[in-house]
């Protein structure tokens, strides 16, 4: 009597989600054993900054949990205090460090240790990264500094005559220094910039920025600037299928219609049905992004049907450049397991702690 | 650090069982979690056989708490199904990974013939 | 009777005369040119709004300030010194002894630095140091000393405060690198004073017009004209009414009673009834209504000119301030003590009452025929009430600029300064044996002027002692919220009405002010409709020589309206002509005449400013050539064709012609809100008929500079529109471009702002793209539950961390060292020993990472001296210091006595009290920046500014808002 309560509520809980009824109907499964036999990945697209898979047969919650795990919560380098030495360009101190900790920090965060808050937490070579940063704009005697100045290459002049020369400062004027044993700790890969041509500052002759960029590892929780991916999302696989065909003109106009090209036409032959020979196919369902065009007017209104595979998600990584998004999806998954595991030992230190107070 | 920049504070308490007279039924208070587990969890709580019913909040977006209530049929106490679940979860963060491997190891392959000069991973 | 024949014939040959003379212009080149356009089918011109960037480049965004100073100090300036009661000084103890002006100048901008030298000054400067901008008046004069004439040349007599970007101001006509060598922001319009250090601006004041007649309803019912004369010497206001529904009388604040207006007819010599009825008016209807006035001097027993001066000299109030106490000939004299009543009468409605109309000699018939007629509009409104004026109509309104509030207070100033000279020479004369003969030109104080214009432009209290005029708030700082707030406050109008009254009229917007006035910008609540703004495009008129204008009305066959008799002046084939609300004369042919005078203004040879308007229910011309009128550009039409062709637009664009060329050839035309209403204007070309006189430019030029930034205004509810003007100036974003440098005492700067993705063609106009105020948001509209509170968004954390809505607050906290009588002077002071060896302890350049903070620890020991931190030896914090609330930030001490003398000379030490500036503020902030420097005074000026970060939020719901409603 009560497992067939409980199944009740659990179909009218879950029963957005196709996937569950053969689950909640049949013999009572757990999710781990569900996800055994019905989950599956297949990677689209991967390169150093970007990657879309296919996550197929998990529930939507795990899918979000993964997305506010990458925006949020894998850890990564990024310059977190500023030390000014000098600063005489037109940037306010704040502004500039504001501008330096968002710079992509190309460095392995698994090779450093957090950091505790606070002011007591002491710096040192396991969890600090130093970069240096001094910019100045010098003119020797008698040059202008209106002419283009190729011989070094940071020295870009505003070759218009109007405006006075500036220098531009980039994100490559940042240089690594190594702290203790890093030089040898960090040297199969040197920390540095991801992007190189990221404009800091804009100086005018006679201008300074001396700074120093201490790197701390964080999360995008605390800060933006953490975050590794420029953003992660997904979205369900669109289905469209056909109530009834739509052939001939009409099919044409269909195709029209799409602008996202959804729809192709098959040919078949003259023997079709009613003599058209065209027919509209659902070729590309992944383009389409729900505008409902199609249904709106014209030969789908009542003929095409728009709907949404339920586990079937298309998930895209935008990385920043830091890490590879791949890497951070593996990163994202360790992050929400170790979430779970640091909560059973914190269950049981509770456990502990209270002398076994759950008796009651 | 600027004027107004607010630093939320972690929480006092990673988790805490609020005392009810039954143990089928709890409603568990989690430190510093959020949505990105609570939703999830409550997911495979769901689909354990024990749950009677499940469900998650976060009361305020301000405060870093998050609760599960859990209520269980009396096979099993509820602290011992979260328990369970939480286990189940670390499964399919295994499984997971293991797919994520598989599927990459494919999309190489895949990919064999051109130039693939990706970094690391 | 003149025959009309002969009047029409000589007025016809002079008038073809001129005819021939235009038509001869209009066969020049140019109009050659203009010939060829026009020959050719003219569908369309296109983009004709591209005309308002000319506009903008001809008039400047905020010309109309910059013009009036310009004349003032160009033109008014030099009349004033030269007015007959102004230029001769002569003194009662030695009736040999004379002083005259023969010329005035305003010299370059500077600054005295002490009491020897005085150094050339940049606006930017006087920003920084708490200057004044201002330039020496100086006078060339004549004047005897002893025996001997002497003649010298730029004698000083003041200082006044110059206006930005006028043609005294170094920054006139200087490009945008001078600018920025001058840290001067390029998009700055000026326009404004900086007095003190602070940027003030006299607001344009609305009043009545002067020496006009607006017949209006009294609170009895009775029907009024109300006449405000208004000339160099005096000011003052004259009533004519019906008194109970039958007999006219006059009213003047001089008079104790009314008086009768035939008795003052009869006075001012028109003592026969018969020309007096003529003058009015014979026709039936109008003898049966003055009849009871006509009868009311003979049961008063009056019949003679002397009997009606006599009766009118009894009732002149004897109060001594009228008679003027001052010496005669100078100061405040309003008119020559007189030795009996019946002089006294005459002098006082000769030169008092409606003393706009000269009386020249005592010879009062042009002031009779000006009485007359107002007693004819008078009674004919008495019968037919729909011919009252109204007072709310635009073109019976004149906007007073700064130019004319500083000439008004330079000729009361210069007046004092005379009166003080004259005060001196008389002392100085009347000793008996002087040692060394007397020299007026070393007693002249320059600090009446200067002080009299820095008083006024830094309180806005404008005391004019002739006019007894007080008025508060006429100058306000110019607000710096935004770039948009600056330009707004160049564009308000303040109206004189109290704010109090609870009537409608003066704050309801009037059709009269369309194109003139925005109909959206106006603040909320007590000043609603008061306070008003220009509209983009709309001009105010400067002073025009009158003169000329009169000369030509004669030539264009106007009869001279002293030489004709009341039956030919109300003749009903006569038209009158007034100039300045002085009637000039008649004419017959009043259309000819008016399209005679429009077409030479358009031919360049009439001011372009002057105003020519035919009132058909009055039979009069009016033409105007007084500043303060508001007009407004338009295009000229005619045959259903305007002149402007694509040919033109192509040539402005490539820069082969020039706006102010086709003004002069008639192509654009001001318009003022009088003319206005003979003209036909359509607002676009598809509307054009035959019948059009003009077209709109642009429909957008109704509004002004701050509505014109809101996009599809014309989509809103109209309040919406009200709402964001008031909102659009409080905007946070770009001040100036050199805002950082400003020292302003407070600076709220957006870290990026944004160009707006939707923007509008005023936009472009007013450089906002250059210096914009805000971001542009991507806002997600959805509904759910949770976080649904009405006007308000949620904001994405990641966003604010990447910057937006990021912004600097900067404030300025100053203080001054000063010096005191007793030779006792403020001192600076380092701070106490412990932290000064712990400072220097820190000094060099910081090494490593780990080894930072050893010295900022060893500071901190000592709790009590933690507020001293930021201090540098020299007593003043250090740039880029963290500033706590109760850090001190210049550590000053001030002698304990300043009124004891013997305290600084004497050999012990002054003793001093501590008089710090700290910092107070919930939060921490930096020191950005310091600045030693010293005041006009001398004294040392210490000023700093503190910058706190701020994450957005302050971007409010509603604002978010109301920048949606239109996109």
């Amino acid at each position: 009597m009560a497992a067939t309560r409980i199944e009740a509520y659990r179909v009218e809980a879950d029963q957005l989600y196709e996937s569950y009824r053969s689950l909640t109907l049949a013999e009572v499964k757990t999710v781990v054993e569900h996800l055994r036999e019905k989950l599956r990945i297949h990677i689209v697209k991967m390169d150093v900054e970007e990657m879309v898979f296919d996550l197929i047969g998990a529930d939507a919650s795990f899918a979000n949990a993964l997305r506010r795990i990458l925006l949020a919560e894998v850890p990564s380098m990024a310059i977190e205090i500023v030390h000014v030495f000098a600063n005489s360009s037109i940037l306010h101190d704040e502004v500039l460090a504001h501008r330096l900790g968002l710079i992509p920090i190309l460095a392995d965060p698994a090779h450093f240790e957090g950091m505790l808050p606070g002011p007591a937490a002491e710096a040192n070579e396991h969890n600090t990264l130093v970069f240096e940063l001094d910019a100045a704009f010098v003119l020797a005697k008698g040059e202008t500094g209106r002419q283009k100045d190729s011989s070094n290459g940071i020295n870009t002049c505003d070759a218009s005559t109007l405006k006075a020369p500036t220098r531009n400062v980039y994100a490559k004027d940042l240089v690594w220094r190594p702290m203790g044993e890093q030089e040898t700790r960090l040297a199969e890969r040197v920390p540095q910039v991801a992007h190189p041509d990221i404009l800091i500052a804009k100086l005018k002759p006679g201008q300074r920025i001396k700074v120093e960029g201490w790197c701390r590892k964080g999360v995008g929780k605390d800060h933006a600037k953490y975050s590794p991916v420029g953003t992660a999302s997904y979205r369900l696989l669109p289905s469209i299928d056909f109530v009834e065909p739509v052939l001939g003109e009409e099919a044409d106009r269909l195709v029209e219609l799409c602008p996202m090209g959804v729809f192709d036409i098959e040919d078949l032959g003259k023997g079709g049905a009613r003599g058209a020979g065209r027919k509209a196919v659902v070729a590309r369902p992944r383009d389409c992004s729900m505008c409902r065009e199609c249904v709106r007017e014209g030969p789908g209104v009542d003929r095409v049907r728009l709907k949404r595979v339920a586990d079937h998600f298309i998930f895209s990584i935008e990385s920043v450049g830091t890490l590879a998004p791949d890497r951070v999806l593996k990163d994202a998954v360790r992050v929400l397991r170790e979430k779970c595991t640091s909560l059973l030992e914190a269950i049981e230190a509770e456990g502990r702690g209270d002398g076994g107070g759950g008796k009651g | 650090m600027s004027v107004n920049e607010h630093r939320p504070q972690p929480a006092e308490k990673k988790f805490e069982s609020l005392e009810y007279t039954d143990e089928h039924s709890r409603t568990f208070v989690f430190g510093d979690e959020d949505h990105t587990l609570g939703n999830s969890l409550r997911h495979v709580l769901m689909g354990r056989k024990e749950t009677r019913f499940c469900g998650y909040s976060v009361p305020h977006p301000s405060e870093p708490k998050m609760n599960i209530r859990l209520q269980t049929s009396a096979t099993k106490p509820a602290l011992q199904v979260l328990k369970d679940g939480l286990h189940e979860m670390v499964e399919i963060c295994d499984l997971f990974d293991f797919t994520l491997d598989r599927a990459i190891s494919d999309y190489d392959e895949q990919q064999a013939d051109s130039t693939d000069e990706r970094g690391i991973h | 009777m003149a025959p009309p024949s002969a009047e029409n014939c000589s007025s016809g040959i002079k008038a073809s005369n001129i005819s021939n003379l235009g038509s001869n212009f209009f066969f020049t080149e140019l109009a050659d040119q203009l010939q060829e356009d026009v020959s050719k089918p003219v569908t369309d011109v296109a983009d004709k709004w591209k005309l308002l960037p000319h506009f903008l480049q001809l008039r400047g965004l905020m010309r109309q300030h910059i013009d009036s100073f310009d004349f003032f100090v160009n033109r008014e300036i030099k009349d004033i010194v030269n007015a007959a009661s102004n230029r001769e000084l002569r003194s009662e103890a030695d009736p040999k002894f004379w002083l005259r002006y023969t010329d005035v100048h305003v010299g370059e901008p500077s600054v005295d630095d002490d009491a020897y030298v005085s150094s050339r000054v940049t606006p930017f400067q006087c920003r920084l140091r708490d200057c004044t901008y201002s330039a020496p008046i100086t006078v060339d004069v004549r004047y005897t000393r002893g025996r001997q004439i002497v003649v010298k040349r730029g004698v000083m007599i003041g200082r006044i405060p110059i206006m930005l970007r006028s043609c005294k101001c170094i920054l006139a006509g200087r490009s945008e690198a001078e600018l920025a060598e001058k840290k001067e922001c390029p998009y700055d319009p000026g326009g404004y004073f900086i007095v003190k250090g602070v940027e003030r601006v006299i607001l344009m004041q609305e009043q009545l017009s002067k020496n006009r007649v607006i017949i209006e309803e009294d609170n009895k019912g009775n029907v009024s004209a109300s006449i405000t004369s208004s000339t160099h010497d005096r000011k003052g206001r004259s009533n004519i009414f019906v008194k109970n529904g039958t007999k006219v009388y006059l009213k003047n604040n001089l008079l104790g009673d009314d008086v009768p207006i035939v008795v003052v007819l009869k006075a001012m010599g028109m003592q026969s009834d018969q020309e007096i009825v003529c003058m009015v008016g014979d026709s039936p209807e109008m003898l049966d209504a003055f009849a009871p006035s006509l009868e009311e001097p003979y049961h008063l027993g009056i019949c003679t000119q002397a009997q009606a001066l006599r009766y009118i000299g009894a009732k002149i109030r004897n109060t001594t301030q009228n008679r003027g106490p001052g010496p005669s000939g100078m100061g405040f004299a309003f008119y020559r003590r007189a030795s009996s009543p019946e002089e006294e009468a005459r002098e006082v409605l000769a030169s008092v009452i409606l003393n706009h109309v000269p009386v020249i000699n005592f010879d009062f018939r042009t002031k009779c025929i000006f009485v007359c007629h107002v007693i004819r509009r008078v009674l004919l409104t008495h019968r037919d009430r729909s011919q009252l004026d109204d007072k709310d109509y635009y073109g019976n309104k004149r906007l007073e600029l700064a130019g004319q509030l500083l000439s008004l207070l330079f000729e009361d100033l210069f007046k004092r300064l005379n009166v003080q000279l004259k005060k001196q020479a008389d002392q100085g004369l009347s000793k008996p044996n002087r040692t060394q003969s007397f020299d007026v030109i070393k007693c002249i104080r320059t600090d009446t002027i200067t002080n009299g214009f820095i008083q006024a432009i830094a309180t806005g209290n404008w005391k004019l002692q002739r006019f007894r005029m007080d008025r508060q708030g006429v100058t306000q700082v110019l607000t710096r919220l935004s770039y948009i707030s600056c330009l707004g406050m160049m564009t308000r109008i303040n109206s004189q009405f109290e704010k109090t009254r609870k009537v409608s009229g003066p704050r309801s917007l009037q059709p009269s002010q369309w194109g003139m006035i925005c109909p959206a910008d106006t603040p909320e609540g007590e000043a609603c409709g008061l306070v008003k703004n220009l509209a983009l495009l709309a001009h105010v008129t400067t002073d025009e020589e009158s003169e000329p204008i009169r000369k030509l009305c004669f030539d264009l066959g106007i009869e001279d309206v002293t030489l004709l008799s009341g039956a030919e002046i109300n003749a009903s084939s006569n038209y009158l002509v007034f100039l300045n609300g002085l009637i000039v004369g008649c004419h017959s042919r009043p259309l000819r005449f008016v399209r005679l005078l429009r077409l030479l203004r358009r031919k360049g040879l009439v001011a372009e400013f002057v105003s020519v308007c035919l009132h058909e229910v009055q039979r009069a011309i009016y033409i105007a050539t007084d500043g303060g009128r508001v007009c407004r550009p338009l295009l000229v039409c005619e045959k259903g064709v305007p002149r402007l062709t694509n040919m033109m637009m192509r040539q402005l664009s490539s820069g082969l012609l020039t706006l102010a060329e086709l003004i002069r050839c008639g192509v654009v035309e001001y318009v003022d809100v009088n003319e206005e209403n003979n003209c036909l204007i359509a607002l676009a070309q598809t509307q054009l008929t035959v019948k059009h006189t003009h077209m709109e430019i642009d429909p957008l030029t109704v509004l002004g500079v701050v509505a014109g930034l809101i996009p599809y205004p014309h989509h809103n509810q109209s309040p919406r529109n009200t709402y964001q003007c008031a909102m659009g100036k409080q905007a946070m974003g770009t001040v100036a471009l050199n805002q950082y440098e400003r020292l302003d005492s407070l600076l709220y700067a957006m870290v990026y702002p944004q160009k707006p993705l939707v923007t509008t063609r005023t936009l472009d106009l007013v450089n906002f793209n250059e210096l914009p105020g805000g971001q542009n948001a991507i806002v997600a509209v959805m509904s759910y539950s949770g976080y649904d509170i009405e006007d308000a968004v949620v904001l994405n954390k990641a966003s604010l961390d990447r910057g937006f809505g990021r912004c600097l607050i900067l404030r300025k906290h100053q203080t001054s060292l000063r010096k005191y009588a007793n030779g006792a002077a403020d001192n600076l002071r380092g701070p106490p020993e412990d932290t000064a060896a712990a400072c220097s302890g820190m000094g060099g350049e910081p090494s490593a990472a780990q080894s930072n903070s050893a010295g900022a620890y060893s500071i901190r020991r000592d709790p009590r001296l933690r507020r001293f931190e930021a201090l540098d030896k020299d007593g003043i914090c250090q740039v880029g210091e963290r500033l706590e609330n109760g850090s001190v930030m210049i550590n000053k001490e001030s002698p304990i006595s300043v009124a004891d003398l013997n305290m600084g000379s004497g050999a012990d030490p002054t003793p001093f009290k501590p008089t710090p500036l700290s910092y107070k503020g919930p939060a921490p902030s930096h020191v950005d920046q310091v600045l030693i420097t010293s005041n006009e005074g001398g004294d040392l000026l210490v000023k700093g500014s503190a910058d706190a970060t701020a994450y957005g939020g302050t971007v409010t719901g509603r604002g978010v808002a109301a920048r949606r409603n239109g996109a």
